[in-house]
Formats: C-alpha cells, structure tokens, sequence
C-alpha cells in the first residue's frame, strides 16, 4: 500500500484542494490482489486505490470512454504469422498503465483511507491524471500510448484499433494491445529492443520476455509451432464448481441431447450457472471444440434449468478429460485463406431459429470461429447456410483486410466453402427467385464478392465440412 | 452419414494432446484424483496390456474400448 501510495504522489496524480462547493466528490477504496504465476505459485502481493467510477456523472465528470480490446482471431493470426517466420515474440506490462493517462475533467475524489494528510484531513484530492476506477481512465490511457506508438514511427491498424504495424528499415514490427498488457513481435530483435527502450523511457514497462502467460493463456513452444491452452483455468473452473473429483468423458455433449426453454425444474443456484457458464465462454478462447456447446448452455443464462446444469457437468467433465490439450499454432503456413461455414436449420426447438458457424484457416492454423444463432427464422436450409456464408464471407473480408495492413496480402482469393449445393449456386447466380425473394439484401453482398472474384464459394461434403462440428 | 468420433474433430479443430514433456503439475492438480479410492492397480486391457481408458463413458455414441476378443469367443 506504501509502494502505491508513492507511486501516485510521485506520479503526481493528485493535489491537495479544500472542498469545492457544488462539487461531485467521487469515493475510493483501496484493493487487494494476488498476483500468481502461469503455475499458480504466489508471484506477489498487490494492493491498488481505485476510484468509485459509479459515483461519476456522465457529461460532468467523464464524457467518452473506450478500453483498447484486441480482438483474439487478431491475436491468432499475429501469433502464427510470428511462428511461421520464427520471430521472437516479447511480452511487456506497464504498472499503473492508467495513471500514465491525462485527465481533461474536473474530478475530486476523497482522500484515501489511511493515507489522509494530518494537517489537511477534510481537503480532497483534485486528480490530475487518471486513475483506476475512472470511467474514463481506460481511454486517456490508451490515447497517450497510441501517441507515444505513433512518434515511433508505428500506424494504428483500421482493422483492429489495438494493433499497431511499423514498418521501418527493411523489418515489419507488430503491437498487440489488451489494456495494459502487450506483445511486441516482429522480424527484428534489435529494433524490437529499441522500441521497449523508448517506451520505457516514458513508461514503467516491464519486459517479461519471451510470451508465456497472455490474457491467461499459455503458450507452450515447441518444435514445430507453438500450444496456446488454459489448463490452469481449467483447474480454477473445476474447483470453482466443486467437479474436481468428476469423471472425465470423452466429449462434451451427448448428440441426441436437445436442451430446450421447458424441460426441467428451475436451477436454483442460478449465480453459479451464469459464473460457470461465462467462465466457459473465455476458455473458447483456445478451445473452438467447446464454442458449439457453450453456445448451447448460454441460451439459458437467464432462466437455467436442472437439465440445462446437467448438460454444464458433462461439460465441465469433458474439460478435465481434455484438460491437457491445447490449440496448436505449426509453423509451417501460408497465408492463404480458407473459411468453411454451415449451418444447422431450424434445430433450436424451442423458436426454430438457425445455428450458424464459420472457421476460418489461415494455411492450416485455425484463426477465427464463431457460432451464433440466426436472429431471424429462416424458410429453408438453403437460406439459413446462405445467411451463415455471408457472415463467413464478412469475416474473411476483415481478413483481408487486416492482413493487407500486416503486409502480406494473399496472392490467391479466399475460398469459402459450404455443404449446400443451392446455397453455393446462390452465391454466383440470382436462382430460385421464388424461393429466395425474401432474402434480406444486405446478405446477397456475397454475391458481389463473387462477381468481383475476391471470394471462392465451393461446394464441400458434410464428411468433410470442418465447421459441422460447430453447429 | 457414419458419426466421427469427437477427438476427430479436436484434431480437425487443431485442438492437440500437449507433448508429454508440456504437461506438468498444473494438471495433476485434477489428475491424481482419477483413480482416488482405488487401491489396487488400475484395470489393464487383457490383450494389449494397457491401462483402461476410465474416461471413457458408455453413452453410445462415445468411442468404445478396442473389443477383447478371448479364446472362448473364438
């Protein structure tokens, strides 16, 4: 507590004022947290002064507010660009990140307990720079280190706002941005080190070296590529739902089983449904084997059942089967893109809404997935895998176009492949208008994608259709 | 449409087994408590010598254990 406190005065976050008269005085607290390592051992002890952000008034004490979030197929595909080129990937941390960041408003906050000044006790703190806790403290942050990111040289990607390119002297250098978390990769070591250099000169950055433990996945090296995988989440999840001593299965849903709105008696622990269930849907981070039956127990967040509970244990029991699997990241690509999307119609029973899904490959690293219900019903098989290609041929396009700013353009259009022969005609020819012309416009930009022959759509067979296991 | 069995679609999905030389305490946290309550050896397939898999379940559409074929069936 000592150590924050004078790292905020020292950082001059604050001065001393006497209270101002109609002014809105924000709380604090202090918080405490231990920090442990990717094997869970105790790294250290952590104790922070946050704001009471809650106590802020939109349009008096904050206006915008933006957290720099990269999105994780950025981070697919920037790892296995990194691993196929075999460049270093270096993982830094800025302490306090967001005490670096500006404050433009007004804000006075009460002092903190056990640190209040002896001669001034009923002053407040006016803030001169952000702190955690503010709501707009993530955002001011952000704009600072943007800043810092662009007087080096770097452009921010329109793609992905959390990824920045330089390409300088012959070396292309990728940052990855996750709030205060960063990866640095890129074909040069030396340049890499400078750049951590400079912004240590404006920042307390902390080079943690080689990328191990990011956002609370592993990456495990080896020979021939790179594990990205979650065991230790795994473990926190299984004891957190008391299912350690469960027996492992071997997938995890049954096929047969269908979970709908009304069969079963209400769960009655319905906080441990949501927690377990959200805590399941970070692991699909990693783990795409899960998106299908995560997407299924998520429907009933709001009102889960017993049965619903029952179809999470079988989940959580195929987690510790599969506890020492990770997602495998080769070496050896191109950069060709291949995305296979499907759909499964009218399967939800309960509003007969469609399950659309898509992956995405990069050469053969899987980059990108998703699996989401339709919002809207669809008439015909054909129309709801047509609405899951449009929403695969969108994906791929993002890909494109991030890869282009990476600098590694595909030489060959991407191919998109799809198990429907009606859905695959429809994509390169206004067939079966009578069936069809309810189709909403904006889904037929496939079509142009096709015309403009920025898109394959090929027919595949479901034996071979990889993204039927998502729906 | 003949059903495939789940780790075909981990492997489709590039979800792999880690290398044994990757795995280490983080999951014997969970691990050690499979045979928990057992004092004997665990159950070893008759012909091939090895352990049981006790992962595996009897729901039918799970993989099944490679059949035992003995004298008698023969």
């Amino acid at each position: 507590m000592n150590q924050e406190f004078s790292a905020l005065l020292h950082n001059g976050t604050w001065s001393l004022v006497s209270l101002p008269t109609h002014a809105n005085i924000v709380g604090c607290r202090w918080i405490y947290k231990i920090k442990r390592k990717a094997d869970g051992a105790i790294e250290r002890y952590k104790a922070r002064l946050v704001a009471k952000g809650f106590h802020l008034r939109e349009g008096v004490d904050f206006s915008e507010t933006f957290s720099p979030v990269i999105k994780h197929a950025t981070i697919q595909l920037v790892i296995s660009i990194a691993v196929t080129y075999k460049w270093p990937i270096k993982q830094l941390d800025v302490q306090n990140a967001f005490l670096h960041g500006d404050l433009h408003e007004n804000v006075f906050m009460l002092q903190p307990r056990g640190y209040v000044h002896p001669q001034y006790p009923n002053h407040v703190c006016k803030l001169h720079k952000s702190l955690y806790g503010l709501r707009q403290a993530p955002r001011s942050w952000f704009s600072k280190l943007s800043t810092k990111l662009m007087s080096l040289g770097f452009s921010e990607s329109k793609a992905d706002t959390s990824l920045f390119v330089l390409q300088k002297f012959n070396s292309v250098i990728y940052i990855i941005i996750y709030v205060d978390d960063i990866l640095i990769t890129g074909s040069s070591a030396s340049v890499i080190n400078n750049i951590i250099h400079s912004l240590q000169t404006t920042f307390a950055v902390k080079d943690l070296g080689s990328l191990a433990y990011f956002l609370g996945v592993e990456a495990l090296w080896c020979t021939d590529g790179m594990y990205l995988t979650q065991r230790k989440y795994i473990v926190d999840l299984l004891k957190r739902s008391k299912m350690e001593n469960a027996k492992p299965c071997t997938s995890p849903m049954a096929s047969n089983y269908r979970l709908t709105f009304t069969d079963g008696t209400p769960f009655e622990d319905i906080s441990l449904y949501r927690s377990i269930v959200g805590s399941m849907q970070y692991l699909a981070f990693t783990r795409p084997d899960l998106a299908f039956v995560v997407h299924k127990v998520s429907k009933f967040m709001h009102n889960p059942l017993d049965t619903h509970w029952q179809a999470v244990k079988r989940i959580l029991r195929y987690l510790k089967h599969s506890i020492s699997t990770g997602l495998f990241i080769t070496g050896n690509v191109n950069f060709t893109l291949q995305a296979f999307s499907d759909s499964d119609w009218a399967a939800d029973r309960d509003d007969r809404r469609s399950v659309g899904a898509y992956c995405i490959y990069m050469g053969s690293n899987l980059v990108s997935w998703s699996c989401k219900q339709q919002p809207t019903v669809t008439r015909s098989n054909t129309e709801a895998e047509y609405k899951a290609i449009a929403n695969a041929a969108a994906e791929l396009i993002w890909f494109k176009s991030i890869l282009r700013e990476l600098g590694l353009s595909p030489q060959h259009s991407p191919t998109l492949w799809c198990d429907n022969i009606g859905a695959t005609y429809l994509t390169s020819n206004p067939k079966f208008h009578a069936r069809t012309k309810h189709i909403e416009i904006d889904v037929h930009f496939v079509r142009d994608q096709v015309y403009n022959k920025e898109l394959v759509v090929q027919f595949i067979s479901s034996k071979n259709q990889l993204a039927d296991a998502l729906t | 449409m003949p059903p495939i069995k789940f780790k075909e679609v981990q492997r489709n999905l590039n979800v792999r087994d880690l290398p044994s030389r990757l795995r280490g305490r983080v999951e014997d946290e969970v691990m050690v408590t499979k045979f928990k309550g057992e004092d004997t050896d665990p159950p070893v397939n008759a012909v091939t010598e090895t352990v049981k898999d006790h992962t595996k379940q009897s729901y039918e559409e799970q993989e099944s254990d490679t059949p035992v074929i003995t004298a008698a069936d023969k």
